[in-house]
């Protein structure tokens, strides 16, 4: 027997939640100050329903979105009924339902008429959350009290009375005062979010309000299951190549079983957890990312809230990469989550061919801290440029260029102008870079170079690579695997003074230049069935050398007109054939 | 002997040219002519003749008696959007000839792989490097190459580029770079459209300067051509007045300097609103409003405060970006043509697909198969299908009936009236919270202010989105649909400048603060001496973008002269700390970070005259002799149809009441009066609708103001 309800009510109350995530999203990324919020939108928000259902929230970064819901979930059940109007929660703990310690959640309770009735969150990495180095990436933890402050749920406000004792302990655990204030900006955020569950329930009562959260989760449910309908029925594998150390690589597989409107995310066989490098990808984040890539294949647009989590199986054996058992170092998973994701787009490939991604670029953020002269404080802040890999290519559509990870993507490079102001560094080059794209009949993707000189005295840098060290993203198709990421200090003559392992911290002196080339796109099929005239305005655009031209795609052009052989193409191409 | 002499605003739009004339007695006439895309002068000159003819006189003696038109134009907004412009290169900094295409790593839409931005308007190859650097203090890291520039000259007069844009990094800050390139240009590429960037938008941030400064080149070459052709048709009619043209920020150019920078034209049309907003709400004593313009494909939206429209200085259209000051209007694709749709979760949808003018509404009867949103306002009687743009095109009942039951009812499960209130209720939900958005990302409350409604579907809607967002008194203009081109009427000459300087405050130099000030001021008078504004009607405004340290959006703040003078800025900071506290919910006054200035802005205005609109005559309070009947017209508080009252609009005047549910029919449009609203007709002709539980508070707020 179906309930009768006014289907027109349920797309309204959907807009306006959308609304409301949107106005916190907004006030978040113009009010908060650390870089990392205000240029990379590294952060999410989101309103949920008393029982820690998510009704929406904005997807900035998937992974710190994908911790907001079960943070609450773990909050609503860890203070039962000791919850109370004008309560501010902080919570970052990975073991209890966050997803990486330097995303901390802000969650609000919301009351109506002395009942809880839901929940506004803001979570985002802060710059700074303890433990041993700045930024608090530590990749020397072999165990999570290494790396930063867990913070497992407190109080900060109760019943409207901020708790100086909790406040100032967390604040003296943490390095700079901007986190503080950034702390501040969340509650703001929260504030947005409980004004406008408020407001509904003001207008259309709390019966409504209940009755049609419900019926907006059973709508965006019907919607991802008609999605994964469009998937043929079958296991469709993927797998990926994961840098531990040196001598150390490691897979994750995945096994995608489809059946009727049902999807199970099977790793099973991926490789045990990792001591070293913090490389384990807490369960949280694995499964936001399984969730995300399914949503980019089949409903990019489709209301974030819990209903899409139905039709989703999740099954990740214990101790494993994916699914690491307490109290393992993790704090790499963020960063990891980039070949599950390349996994899963080699899967999904098998399943819709002519729907599906080639991999994507995988990230290699790094970071500095130095002296700012023109503050004369100390601060941290990223190398941006490490940001702008390319994006897989799909039949019909080359890649997406200088995009960065779809998996925490979100972030932005800025422009150079506004860097020298921010940094002491000179950005000298930030630029595409030719044949960086994986080779294929849909090209990947190109990726940018960046070149900083760097000021502020030396330089204490670390840079997260998740790749083995020369292994691209791959193609799919009989395309070829885009170049990978490189980075290299070097000096003015253009010597390698030092070459990063993967995962590092080093030192840099002043003056010296951090040369940071990203990793393109997957191709899609076979380059040699690149049309000879998309190679050719390739060439002429610079995103293809001559060079590249004929090893990649067998097609032979003058150095200096790029101007074709025809006859010679023909000829190569049917060799290679 | 001195004849009626007439002043003319034109707004060109996709499907029709909207103009005004207005007589030196005050008296106004509206009239729409098709545009013409293909030579956008045509309807420029259509419409003088169907004013001649209106006026009864020929076009040549008509023309001789005009003292001004003012035109809005689409031209370079749509050379972008249709990709249509110039052949266009850019000489930059070594390193940095992708900042175009990197965006500065912006992402588009989080989940949606097949999602591209359009490709840059300089293909990489034009794109071509010069070596040379600048840095954030001014100082040459490295000495310009002049054979560097030489060599990629040579390279952009092969490829036969018609239009260039010199932008180096820093040139805000130390322009000696970019003058010896253009020295170079000049030489080498004598007849080629030039825009240097220190010289259009000298301000930080490498990605804003560089794209305005491309889509400048990019139009420039067209819209030379196109203004030449306007001022030798308008000379043919022997016209002898001013010709200005809108710009964004909504003031007025004079024709060369629109030449020169094309540019300030791009999104003009939406510009003149607020200013029309402001004609209608004067008789009613209103300087706070927001004004909405529902069209057949868009909606706009502006907040005014104090008269004085917000003005922001970034923008995107179309996937580019542009960063000189234009008037904020927000909105979204929403309008009488948006096609209602279900999606994958069986949902309702509406828009932001539009049916457009062809083939249009199901009701059109063009063979559009889809239901909009007008073919849901037939449905529920607040159109009249006989009596659509004045009975010019008779709208088709059935086909409405057909499209909204095959589309909507049958998968929804409701019957057609049903649906075509599901349609009406969702459109009016998106532009309801689009509103809401816009005032409260301004720190503002919607409450606060009278919502001003036009376009030709505003009306209809607009009862319903104010009580939406519970604000008590709507303002309907008399000729709503030709809104924007009303405006035009009571625009200003405009000057923007701006001039990069990064510094704390504590850290500033006096001599240059004041010397960037005082050239700007000097530039602004100067422009507007040759446009022919004497110096008793020369406003000068002067701004500072300010930010806290950390952060990457700015604040723009008013400074005085004097304040500049005396080099007192205490009270520029606090209002920085109380315009940031409004803004964003919280500012860090009296907490030790260093604030930051990032660059100074003058608008040099140049007051013109404005025309005194005629009052109507009184009529009283009785409409009764205006009522046509009555209709079947659906209401929302009953959830279904009612006998409601109809009155004919285009008669009605100046005191003339109305008591809700009623609907009041024009010939370009309808205004639905809810049973919660009252109508009242102000001295203008404009309806003033409101709550009837506000009535007696506003008739003693308004007495002696509005004949409520």
């Amino acid at each position: 027997m179906t309930e009768k309800y006014d289907p027109i009510l349920v797309t309204v109350l959907t807009k306006k939640f959308k609304s409301i995530t949107e106005q916190m999203a907004l006030t978040m990324s113009r009010t908060t100050r650390s870089s990392v919020f205000s240029l990379a939108l590294d952060f999410a928000a989101g309103v949920l329903n008393a029982k820690g259902e998510m009704l929406e929230q904005v997807m900035y970064i998937p992974c710190v979105a994908g911790g907001i819901q079960p943070g609450c979930e773990y909050l609503v059940k860890y203070f039962g009924d000791e919850i109370y109007d004008g309560d501010v929660i902080i919570h970052n703990d990975v073991y209890c339902g966050g997803n990486q310690l330097q995303d901390w959640g802000v969650y609000k309770p919301i009351f109506c008429q002395g009942e809880l009735v839901g929940w506004a969150c803001a979570k985002g990495h802060q710059a700074d959350s303890g433990g041993p180095l700045p930024g608090s990436y530590n990749p020397g933890a072999t165990e999570i009290w290494q790396e930063a402050l867990r913070i497992t749920g407190v109080k900060i406000f109760e019943k409207g009375k901020r708790r100086k004792d909790v406040w100032d302990m967390i604040f003296a655990n943490v390095r700079f005062p901007i986190v503080e204030a950034d702390i501040w900006a969340m509650i703001g955020t929260c504030v947005i979010g409980e004004r406008g569950i408020k407001e509904i329930i003001g207008s259309y009562g709390l019966e409504f309000y209940n009755t049609y959260s419900r019926h907006a989760m059973d709508a965006a449910e019907k919607e991802l299951r008609k999605g994964v309908e469009s998937i043929p029925d079958g296991t469709y594998w993927g797998e990926a190549n994961v840098y531990i150390a040196p001598e150390d690589i490691r897979k994750i597989k995945v096994a995608v079983k489809v059946s009727g409107s049902e999807i199970t995310f099977d790793f099973t066989g991926t490789s045990p957890q990792s001591t070293v490098n913090f490389a384990n990808i807490p369960l949280v984040e694995t499964s936001t990312i399984c969730l995300a890539s399914l949503v980019s294949l089949v409903s990019p647009y489709i209301p974030w809230n819990q209903g899409i989590v139905r039709p989703v199986h999740m099954i990740c054996p214990e101790d494993t990469l994916v699914n690491p058992s307490f109290p393992a170092a993790v704090g790499l998973g963020n960063h990891l989550v980039d070949l599950v994701h390349e996994a899963l787009m080699i899967a999904f490939c098998q399943a819709m061919p002519d729907m599906a991604s080639a991999p994507w670029t995988t990230g290699r953020p790094a970071g500095s801290s130095f002296f700012h002269p023109r503050t004369k404080q100390h601060k941290s802040d990223a190398f941006w440029g490490g940001t702008l890999g390319g994006g897989g290519a799909m039949k019909g559509l080359d890649g997406r260029y200088a995009c960065g990870s779809q998996a925490v993507c979100g972030s932005r490079c800025g422009d150079a102008e506004a860097v020298e102001f921010a940094t002491p560094h000179i950005v000298w080059k930030t630029e595409f870079i030719a044949d960086s794209g994986g080779a294929g009949r849909w090209r990947g993707g190109v990726a940018a170079e960046a070149v900083y000189q760097t000021g502020g005295g030396t330089n204490m840098t670390f840079s997260l690579g998740v790749h083995p060290p020369n292994e691209g993203t791959p193609g799919v198709f009989g395309a070829k695997a885009a170049p990978p990421d490189k980075i290299e200090v070097i000096d003015a003559n253009g010597s390698v003074v030092y070459q990063p392992k993967q995962v590092d911290a080093f030192s840099i002196a002043e003056g010296l230049f951090f040369h940071q080339r990203c990793a393109g796109g997957g191709g899609w099929g076979d380059p040699l069935e690149r049309p000879v005239e998309d190679v050719i305005k390739d060439a002429e655009e610079g995103y293809v050398s001559v060079e590249g031209a004929k090893r990649d795609y067998g097609v032979i052009l003058n150095f200096v007109t790029l101007e074709v052989d025809l006859e010679q193409t023909k000829l190569l191409r049917k060799q290679r054939k | 002997m001195v004849q009626s002499k007439y002043r003319i605003g034109v707004d060109t739009g996709g499907t029709f040219t909207d103009s005004v004339l207005v007589d030196n007695k005050g008296g106004m006439k509206v009239f729409k002519t098709p545009s013409t895309p293909s030579d956008p002068a045509i309807s420029l000159m259509d419409s003088l003749k169907i004013m001649a003819e209106s006026e009864k006189r020929g076009l040549t003696d008509f023309a001789r008696s005009i003292d001004i038109i003012i035109y809005g134009t689409t031209v370079a907004t749509n050379a972008v959007l249709t990709r249509n412009g110039a052949k266009t290169g850019l000489l930059t900094t070594e390193g940095h000839r992708d900042v175009l295409a990197i965006r500065t790593g912006e992402h588009g839409p989080l989940f949606d792989s097949r999602f591209r931005f359009p490709d840059p308007l300089v293909e990489r190859k034009l794109r071509l490097p010069v070596k040379e650097r600048i840095n954030i203090m001014g100082e040459v890291l490295l000495p310009i190459d002049k054979n560097s520039v030489e060599e990629q000259i040579e390279k952009l007069k092969n490829d036969k580029v018609e239009a260039l844009t010199i932008c180096l990094l820093h040139s805000y800050m130390n322009d000696s770079h970019e003058k010896i390139v253009k020295e170079i240009v000049k030489e080498r590429l004598p007849d080629i459209f030039l825009t240097v960037s220190s010289e259009l938008l000298p301000q930080m941030r490498e990605y804003n300067r560089c794209s305005t400064c491309v889509i400048n080149s990019y139009v420039g070459p067209i819209m030379s051509l196109y203004i030449q052709s306007l001022t030798r048709r308008l000379a043919e009619t022997q016209f002898q007045g001013t010709f200005l043209l809108m710009q964004a920020n909504s003031g007025v150019i004079p024709p060369d300097a629109a030449r020169i920078e094309p540019v300030r034209t791009i999104l003009s049309g939406p510009a003149a609103g607020p200013l029309a907003g402001g004609i209608y709400s004067t008789p009613g004593g209103w300087k706070d409003y927001i004004t909405m313009d529902m069209g057949g494909t868009s909606f706009d939206v502006s907040i005014i405060q104090q008269n004085m429209p917000s003005i922001v200085s970034e923008a995107n259209f179309g996937g580019y970006r542009t960063a000189i000051p234009m008037v904020d209007v927000g909105g979204i694709g929403a309008g009488g043509g948006s096609i209602a749709w279900i999606d994958a979760a069986g949902m309702l949808q509406v828009g932001p697909q539009s049916a457009g003018a062809e083939p249009g509404p199901a009701c059109y009867g063009y063979g559009g198969e889809k239901p909009t949103v007008t073919d849901a306002n037939v449905i529920l009687g607040y159109l009249n299908k006989d009596n659509f743009l004045g009975g010019k095109i008779p709208l088709s009942y059935d086909k409405a009936v057909e499209a909204l039951e095959k589309h909507v009812g049958k998968a929804l499960g409701l019957n057609v009236e049903e649906a075509a209130f599901g349609v009406f209720q969702v459109v009016n939900t998106s532009m309801s919270l689009a509103m809401r958005e816009v005032s409260i990302e301004r720190g503002l409350d919607p409450r606060d202010f009278v919502l001003v409604a036009a376009g030709g579907a505003g009306p209809v809607h607009a009862a319903a989105i104010a009580k939406e967002l519970e604000i008590p008194v709507i303002l309907i203009p008399k000729y709503s649909s030709i809104f924007c081109a009303s405006g035009m009427l009571f625009t200003d000459l405009k000057y923007d400048f701006v001039k990069g300087y990064v510094e704390f405050f504590s850290a500033l130099n006096q001599k240059k603060f004041k010397g960037l000030f005082d050239e700007m001021e000097a530039e602004g008078r100067q422009r507007l001496k040759e446009a022919g504004i004497p110096a008793d009607r020369m406003e000068v405004l002067r701004f500072c973008d300010m930010r806290y340290f950390g952060q990457i959006t700015e604040v723009e703040v008013d400074i005085t002269k004097k304040e500049i003078e005396n080099f007192d800025l205490s009270g520029m900071i606090l209002r920085f700390h109380d315009k940031h506290n409004r803004l964003y919910g919280y500012d860090l006054k009296g907490m030790g970070f260093d604030n930051e200035l990032v660059a100074c802005r003058v608008t040099a205005v140049g007051k013109t005259a404005k025309p005194v609109l005629k009052e109507e005559v009184w009529l009283g309070p009785d409409a009764s002799v205006y009522c046509k009947g009555t209709r079947k017209v659906y209401l929302p508080s009953v959830r279904g149809f009612a006998d409601v009252e109809v009155f004919d609009g285009d008669k009605m005047g100046y005191g003339n009441k109305v008591t809700g549910p009623a609907i009041i029919e024009q010939a370009n449009t309808n205004i639905l009066v809810l049973p919660e609203y009252n109508l009242v007709c102000d001295r203008l002709g404009s309806f003033v609708m409101y709550l009837k539980r506000v009535e007696e508070k506003l008739k003693k707020e308004k007495e002696g103001i509005l004949p409520i």
